[in-house]
């Protein structure tokens, strides 16, 4: 039984229902003046039983076979939610955290800062140790994009809180 | 104790600012935020002033596009902008429309008039070969068939979309509003015959009209069209009813009066550079100079207008 | 048409000036540039370079800012190829086969087969708009509210199951796609959807926050997930001499070449967004016919050059109705619409009659245009295929800088950053559970149009349905989308009672 393939439509299914009750909060309409809530409604409703059909086909499949549904991923990215194998490696979350730092940094320190620390965690945490090499690599980054964007096609990206 | 005495002394500072600034304004370019995207009327015309007015100001003066929510998300930010003149709004007439609409965090109450650069009459076209070839026969027919005359709008609740609600009411009719996403798209589907008519501004219609495509079936100005000077105001044929949409330039609410009043100067030269007026006149708007004070009344009066006409549309 | 030859060689006599061509080609650079920037795409680049024609005469400022246009055509899919990162709505598909040629070492092939298929089927395009215009512009016209529900009801069904893995689950994308689209200001109350107050809610959900963050920051973020030992690798390097397209590529790609133009043709005369459409109906086409459709989503090449085809023919007929009827089916025609005006000049029924030798000079540049865009473009693939050579743990955050910056420019605004990241982390989750991205990108794209043409029909009708199918144009999209959902339903079903009567 794939237990991430079964959750994942379960957590669909709920998706669609609560897109659903949302909508209910607006005017449905008839179908001669459809409100604002009708198409978001239906929508909810087509999603649930997609997801139920899902449920039901990788449940019943998984139980025939005893063994993973039949759905493999075709791309990269090993196997399918083998239990050994972490969702996601600390590596990958320290990734992420410095996407949500550089969203959160860049109205306060402005591009420029912001891209050149954004390289230099990036490349650190891909295990990059090469010092001067990564600030080189990440000025010129910086400064290229910045060139380019703010002087050359007049961009306004944003400046930093000392810039006023 | 101590960082009471720090806020007050940066506040201070912050008071103090504006003070000083006047008398050496602008030190640096001044920001015009367009709360549509880049390409638009309003995007285009504010691109064009911005241009012929950098001369007078003397610093650059740059166009910010902040698309989103239908003008909602330029207006707040433009509202919370700092008072220094330095970041301005392009206000168009949504800017009184959306806070009835909407919950908003801001009205018109939080900007200050500058100037006011546009002012285009609405209006409603029909096909040439319609059979309504006066506003009589138009309203006649709609009286007789209520909500069958289908009038294409530029989006709901957007500013021609109200125009026509408001003019159904003072001509006593009721149209089948239908709502399209642009200018462009209800004029195409005039063009195709999928509708009776359309509520434009008129850039948006003009060429069709001249190339005899269209006819304008009730024209909302107070005096004639130059470019047609043989079609009547729906005022003349015993409708009165004038409506618009104006553009201008707004600063957030406390900016001081002396810099306001040099921009405002800097602006009108630019309005009466040749080059901006050239550019206007190929794209087909009204240049309509206003000052802040006649500005400010005019919005006043249009949020005013919208939010009466909202509300007795939500009664419903 | 001997006189629109005539005409139109009095437009090259107006295009080849000096002055004329060096416009042409500053255009063409720009376009290609603004083109593989993910974010900034032709609408930014026209807007920003509006101002820079100020002082220049009516023709050239044309010949220029629409070269930015086509150009932007050619440059949208390096990205795509060689990143995953769909820097626009009509290098969404491109994607799918063009990243995995790359990851095959294939990069070069799939670009150099972009630029080429651009070639042809832009130049087939004007070849269209100088011979057709008129009589295809009022043709587009009879497309009103109801033929376009269909059309794209139809597109929907045909396509909602791009790559052919699990139905259920590209449907299950599509209606996500959908609900996601409805988020913002409905469009035909103007009450709010979904926003709960928040003015970038109310905005709706930008497109290319999605398709960045599913396609571009998803697919970092998978191969972050990697151990550490595949990060220190390149991807697969290319062979010099694979570089350019074999003679067997050349000849896989002829075919779907020309029908994508043909398609592309079509499907950019129909208001809306056009160029997605377009893609995704010619690889769906691609793959339907082809012999081997097993191998489309695994690097084929006929899955790029079809798609890259389309993009660039609906792009040369989308100026049909600006041209003809001076109504901007388009974005980006819209903000050539404002170029016009601008500069005293109307688009409309009078534009050819009234200005004879800026329409066909304008015309005539275009084809010199898109062999300069061949010209500027072929060179630059072996550069661009070498960004490849790149180890991945330098390439991936060079790749999130370039995700970041386009990123923020399309709005200005930090909260699309966030959405590109929750995106990111959806796209992430998906790809291990081989959910489909396209599908839902396409449903975001078409969706809000989908239901404003259904509700403007019924207002328009009065509630009556039967406007749908009283209609031919209408009711042949739809019987089309009929047998496209049942066609497949039937063949299970066949197949189930026949294993049933062997059983």
């Amino acid at each position: 039984m794939d237990k991430g393939e079964l959750s994942l439509a379960a957590i669909f299914f709920g998706v669609g229902g609560v897109v659903c009750l949302l909508s209910l909060t607006m005017p449905i309409g008839s179908l001669r003046m459809a409100g604002p809530g009708f198409f978001p409604f239906w929508l909810g409703v087509v999603l649930m039983a997609l997801a139920a059909l899902l449920f039901a086909q990788v449940w019943l499949r998984g139980r025939a076979a005893g063994r993973p549904a039949q759905t493999q991923p075709p791309l990269a990215g090993g196997q399918p939610a083998a239990p050994a194998e972490p969702l996601a490696s600390g590596q990958m979350l320290l990734f992420l955290g410095v996407l949500v730092a550089s969203a959160l940094l860049l109205g306060v320190l402005g591009y420029f800062l912001t891209t050149l620390l954004v390289m230099l965690s990036l490349l650190y945490v891909l295990g990059s140790r090469r010092w001067l090499l990564n600030l080189t690599l990440s000025l010129v980054t910086a400064a290229v994009t910045y060139l380019m964007f703010v002087i050359w096609l007049k961009i306004p990206l944003p400046a930093g809180f000392w810039a006023r | 104790m101590l960082r009471k005495v720090a806020f007050i002394s940066v506040a201070l500072a912050l008071l103090a600012c504006p003070l000083a600034m006047a008398a050496d304004f602008p030190a640096k370019e001044v920001q015009i935020i367009v709360p549509w995207s880049a390409g638009g009327a309003t995007d285009l015309i504010f691109r064009a002033l911005a241009n012929s007015t950098e001369k007078y100001l003397k610093k650059p003066v740059v166009v910010v596009n902040r698309p989103g929510g239908g003008g909602a998300v330029g207006y707040t930010e433009g509202s919370k902008a700092r008072p220094d003149g330095y970041t301005l709004t392009a206000a168009v007439t949504p800017l009184t429309i959306l806070p009835h609409n909407v919950k908003t965090a801001f009205t018109y109450q939080n900007f200050a008039p500058i100037i006011n650069v546009v002012s285009d009459p609405s209006m409603f076209l029909v096909q040439a070969k319609s059979p309504w070839k006066d506003l009589k026969e138009f309203l006649a027919y709609a009286k007789q068939n209520p909500n069958m005359i289908t009038v294409g709008n530029s989006g709901a609740g957007g500013g021609v979309h109200l125009v026509a609600l408001a003019f159904q009411n003072a001509a006593g009719v009721k149209f089948n509003h239908i709502p399209f996403a642009g200018g462009g798209p209800s004029v195409t589907a005039l063009l195709g015959g999928h509708i009776n008519a359309v509520v434009v501004s008129p850039p948006e219609g003009v060429p069709h009209v001249k190339a005899g495509k269209l006819r304008i079936i009730a024209l909302f100005a107070a005096k004639r069209l130059p470019l047609f000077p043989d079609v009547p105001t729906v005022t003349e044929q015993g409708v009165p009813f004038v409506m618009g949409m104006w553009r201008g330039l707004v600063a957030p609410k406390g900016t001081p009066p002396a810099v306001i009043q040099k921009l405002h100067g800097a602006f009108k030269k630019g309005m009466e550079d040749a080059a901006f007026k050239k550019n206007a006149k190929g794209m087909g708007i009204n240049l309509d100079y206003m000052n802040g004070a006649a500005f400010g009344k005019l919005i006043a009066d249009s949020d005013a207008k919208f939010s009466a006409l909202i509300k007795q549309l939500k009664k419903k | 048409m001997l006189e629109s030859l005539q005409a139109l060689s009095n437009g090259f006599s107006v295009a080849t000036t000096l002055h004329n061509l060096f416009y042409c080609l500053l255009g063409a650079v720009v376009g290609t540039l603004v083109g593989v920037l993910p974010g900034v795409g032709p609408i930014a680049g026209i807007a920003l370079l509006i101002p820079a024609t100020y002082g220049l005469e009516p023709t050239s400022a044309i010949i220029m800012l629409a070269g930015i246009y086509y150009g932007a055509m050619y440059g949208g899919s390096t990205t795509s190829i060689l990143l995953n990162v769909p820097g626009e709505t009509a290098s969404v598909i491109t994607c799918l086969d063009g990243y995995q040629m790359a990851q095959r070492g294939r990069a070069g092939a799939a670009l150099a087969t972009c630029a080429i298929g651009s070639f042809v089927a832009g130049t087939l395009g004007i070849v269209g708009l100088s011979l057709l215009a008129p009589p295809l512009a009022q043709a587009a016209l009879a497309f009103g509210p109801p033929e376009y529900f269909s059309l794209m009801a139809f597109g929907f069904i045909a396509l909602s199951n791009v790559t052919g893995t699990s139905l259920i689950k590209s449907l299950m994308m599509a209606v996500a796609g959908l609900a996601i689209g409805t988020i913002g200001l409905d469009p035909v109350t103007g009450e709010a959807r979904f926003a709960y107050g928040s003015d970038y809610l109310l905005g709706g959900i930008e497109f290319v926050a999605v398709a960045i963050g599913l396609f571009g920051i998803g697919e970092v973020l998978s191969n972050v997930n990697q151990p550490a030992e595949m990060l220190a690798q390149a991807v697969k390097i290319p062979r010099l001499r694979e570089l350019y397209p074999s003679g067997q590529d050349l000849k896989k790609s002829a075919l779907p070449i020309l029908r994508g133009s043909g398609v592309g043709f079509g499907v950019g005369l129909v208001p809306g967004p056009a160029p997605v459409i377009a893609t995704y109906s010619s690889y769906m086409i691609e793959r339907k016919i082809s012999k081997h459709p097993e191998q489309f989503g695994q690097g084929a090449i006929e899955g790029v050059a079809g798609p890259e085809s389309a993009n660039n023919a609906a792009c040369q007929s989308a100026f049909i109705p600006l041209f003809v009827l001076g109504i901007p089916f388009a974005p980006p025609t819209a903000i050539l619409l404002g170029a016009f005006l601008i500069h005293g000049v109307t688009p409309g029924p009078m534009l050819i009659s009234e200005h004879p030798n800026l329409f066909w000079g304008v015309i005539a540049s275009m084809y010199i245009g898109n062999f300069i865009l061949l010209v500027l473009n072929l060179p630059f693939v072996p550069l661009f295929a070498n960004i490849l050579r790149i180890p991945k743990k330098v390439l991936l955050p060079l790749v999130i800088v370039f995700c970041l910056t386009g990123m923020y420019t399309v709005n200005n605004s930090v909260f699309d950053i966030w959405m590109m990241i929750l995106f990111g982390v959806v796209g992430f989750l998906l790809r291990r559970w081989a959910y489909e991205g396209a599908p839902l990108l396409l449903a975001l794209v078409l969706g809000p149009k989908l239901e404003v043409a259904f509700r403007q029909s019924l207002m328009i009708s009065h509630g009556d349905f039967g406007v749908f199918v009283s209609r031919p144009v209408s009711l042949a999209f739809l019987l089309a989308a009929a047998a496209f959902l049942l066609l497949p339903l039937c063949k299970t079903c066949y197949q189930q009672l026949r294993r049933r009567a062997a059983e």
